[in-house]
């Protein structure tokens, strides 16, 4: 569980846009009516499908079905995972940077508002445009380090309100918020 | 045109199902296992955490219900 200090709280946390974990969703989906159309063709084609025995085509195909399902169900639950894991959270001291590829791969990374130097934001393409979601950058100072959080829904508000909170909670403000 | 009737037979086993169900089923509980570990730890809390876990769980032991039913069928017809 992340932890934070005794005087630091939560602002506002920064998610990818739904839209990028619905297009894995409709996928899953598609995936799962898939199999409701194996009755129809075998229908059409007239064939006829036994299991040694026991006629019992249903009973298999139920099975076969739910285990599908299961697994379909178990990725949902993994691009979910995933999704509501990799964020940004904003406190009134830093932002963290918690990157989550997949389920074994995380870094966590720590931004001090004081540091923030620059925030760029980029939306390109048909889709980002209209749908509303792009990338947004923050350069720290230092070590030229860049950090870049992708596919994050409004950008441009999100760069207004991360910096609206950066020129209130930082010492020194380094940039006016008409910059953006 | 003639149409005929194709007849394909597999011969298939109960025990090879429920060998299938049961590898579904470690993959399941290990799956389980990580998510639970990672929304304990990760940070996901409050309603989201108990929605996800609720909805994951309802839903899983339907379809595991669906396929023991479907085998038990599947043995006894």
């Amino acid at each position: 569980m992340i932890e934070f200090r005794e005087n630091e709280h939560i602002i506002f946390e920064i998610r990818k846009h739904w839209f990028v974990i619905a297009t894995k969703l409709t996928t899953l989906t598609l995936l799962a009516f898939l199999p409701l159309l194996i009755p129809q063709i075998l229908d059409v084609a007239n064939i006829n499908i036994t299991f040694g025995e026991m006629e019992n085509f249903w009973s298999l195909y139920v099975f076969l079905y739910a285990l599908l399902l299961l697994i379909l169900w178990i990725f949902g639950f993994v691009f979910w995972t995933n999704y509501y894991l990799d964020v940004w959270i904003v406190t009134n001291q830093k932002i963290l940077d918690i990157e989550q590829v997949g389920l074994f791969s995380r870094e966590v990374s720590i931004l001090h508002l004081e540091r923030i130097q620059d925030i760029t934001t980029e939306v390109k393409g048909l889709v980002n445009t209209l749908v509303k979601f792009g990338d947004l950058h923050v350069q720290t100072a230092g070590q030229q380090r860049e950090f870049l959080i992708n596919n994050v829904p409004n950008p441009d508000k999100i760069a207004k309100r991360l910096n609206e909170v950066i020129m209130k909670h930082k010492s020194r403000p380094s940039f006016d918020s008409r910059d953006i | 045109m003639e149409i005929t009737d194709k007849i394909i037979n597999i011969p298939l086993a109960p025990e090879i199902l429920w060998m299938l169900f049961a590898g579904v089923l470690s993959f399941f509980l290990v799956m389980t296992f990580i998510f639970h570990h990672h929304w304990k730890y990760y940070g996901i809390k409050g309603n989201s955490k108990v929605f996800a876990r609720a909805l994951f769980w309802i839903i899983s032991v339907f379809l595991i219900l669906l396929m023991v039913l479907s085998i038990l069928f599947f043995e006894t017809i």
